[in-house]
């Protein structure tokens, strides 16, 4: 069984002491048996990090059969944040959006963040969003983004954190393009119901690595009770598909 | 010799539920020795009964479980004889307070009678910590400070919170207050745990799983991966928490 990990970071990040170049994640994928990860950066391009997309493109080029990139951007920029993720996906190989409403003080459903994840859509490309807890990336919030966007593949990152799952499980059976992700959350009870409840197909593995320990995520999932086509589907197979219909120039 | 310090024992009116028969069957399976077991907040409202009847089934499993007994500090004197007469009669061996689910501010005036009763009869206090706005790890650090003999467990590693955003909070707590400990359950970065224990010692690291809300077997993974790196798999898993207990005893 090949294991994808959907979501996880490179990026030396100076404000919180995030120090993580491509090796750090690399190893950990290695100790976990894990073969490919989508990596992002920690920082809002270009606010925090202007070469943001150049610095990710880098890692992609020093590791092409094990890293895929997302572009992590900042709605607020507007045209210039839309141009960015049309030449990161066009251009660059870049596979998906990501977006974090409490690094954008943004909500999900504010018109800038709308029309990146519109534009994220006519790409074929996913938009994964950090969702948890906090005051702007509830499931609840990003749910009114998918229905605006019904033709996006939104990601729930952390399917809903500690606090929100039931939220998160109960937003994506209403919305056929919502994907729940497993990373972080610490309830492997929780990942076997939403795959009960919304199917396999439609939940994704990752770690959140390297703050969270890809090996113990692909523990987690171990606890989770899935059967075999489950897992191969949640741990690698339905990301795989999703990203192979990226477009492309 | 592996303790869990945190299981939930009973039936709780906030939804899950956990028996005796259940949790010894789970910590054979996992190679879990013994449990710390602490009452719910039951459907009648009421603790009193509830460390009764965890003090019962302590007694019957003498060799598998600490009784730690509960109390809601809004009830004044009642609260601080309940602890009195939960030690000195129930034989119990710690003090359990859930701001969250009790719903009181952990730092009010009204709790310090408490730990000072807890310091009279010589056991530890654990905190359900990071909880929004009743727990924050600088609240239990207030409390910390306005009793300093009292040994004190934050669970949750201090901090709830998805993002990582709360880890200085908690690391700060722990810079401030020799007399504060962490607990393992649920937390979301697995570097914050190996650099609380290089930090601060591994006897100040508890390994602990708040069965059954969050995964028994997965919470004791998420320990022993974090005390890898430090080879203090021993203190963590168990040492340190019996190092906690009513030092006569």
């Amino acid at each position: 069984m090949e294991i994808v990990d959907s979501h996880t970071h490179v990026d030396e990040f100076e404000a919180f002491g995030w120090y993580d170049p491509p090796e750090t994640i690399i190893d950990l994928l290695d100790e976990a048996g894990i073969r490919k990860a989508v990596i992002m950066t920690y920082c809002d391009a270009p606010v925090l990090k202007e070469d943001g997309l150049q610095y990710i493109a880098q890692a992609v080029r020093q590791y092409p059969d094990r890293l895929i990139g997302y572009a992590r951007l900042h709605p607020q920029m507007k045209q210039k944040a839309l141009a960015m993720l049309e030449e990161a996906v066009l251009d660059l190989g870049f596979k998906g959006l990501k977006l974090h409403p409490e690094s954008l003080t943004t909500h999900p459903y504010h018109d800038a963040a709308i029309a990146l994840i519109r534009k994220a859509g006519e790409l074929n490309a996913p938009a994964l969003f950090h969702c948890g807890d906090e005051s702007m990336s509830l499931p609840l919030q990003i749910a009114r983004a998918a229905e605006l966007c019904p033709q996006t593949k939104i990601i729930l990152g952390h399917m809903g954190g500690y606090f929100h799952l039931d939220d998160a499980i109960r937003m994506a059976e209403k919305y056929e393009n919502l994907y729940l992700e497993t990373s972080a959350t610490p309830y492997p009870d929780k990942i076997r119901e939403a795959v009960s409840r919304i199917g396999a197909e439609r939940v994704l593995f990752a770690s959140d690595g390297p703050g969270c320990n890809p090996a113990l995520e692909v523990k987690k999932l171990s606890h989770a009770r899935l059967t075999d086509r489950e897992m191969r589907l949640v741990m690698g197979e339905n990301i795989l598909q999703m990203l192979e219909q990226v477009r492309t120039r | 010799m592996i303790v869990d310090s945190h299981v939930l024992v009973g039936k709780s009116i906030h939804g899950y539920e956990l028996q005796p028969e259940t949790l010894l069957s789970n910590m054979d399976a996992y190679g879990i020795d013994r449990a710390v077991i602490i009452p719910v907040q039951p459907y009648s409202y009421h603790l009193e009964p509830e460390n009764d009847r965890i003090a019962r089934i302590a007694k019957t499993h003498a060799d598998r479980f600490i009784p730690f007994c509960r109390v809601d500090p809004r009830q004044g004197e009642a609260a601080v004889r309940e602890v009195a007469r939960a030690v000195d009669e129930l034989g119990m061996q710690g003090v359990y307070l859930h701001p969250w689910e009790e719903g009181y501010r952990i730092n009010a005036d009204f709790v310090v009678p408490v730990l000072e009763q807890a310091v009279a009869c010589d056991v530890p206090v654990m905190i359900a910590t990071g909880y929004p706005l009743v727990s924050h790890a600088l609240q239990v650090a207030d409390l910390a400070g306005r009793v300093p003999k009292a040994r004190i467990v934050m669970t949750h590693g201090g901090q709830i919170n998805i993002s990582g955003l709360a880890q200085p909070d908690a690391y700060l707590a722990m810079q401030q207050h020799a007399n504060l400990h962490l607990e393992t359950s649920g937390v979301y970065r697995q570097d914050f745990l190996e650099d609380a224990i290089d930090a601060f010692g591994a006897h100040r690291v508890l390994f602990g799983s708040n069965a059954p809300r969050m995964h028994q077997g997965f919470e004791l993974d998420r320990a022993k991966f974090a005390a890898k790196r430090s080879g203090k798999l021993h203190e963590v898993l168990g040492g340190s928490l019996l190092n906690l207990l009513k030092r006569g005893g």
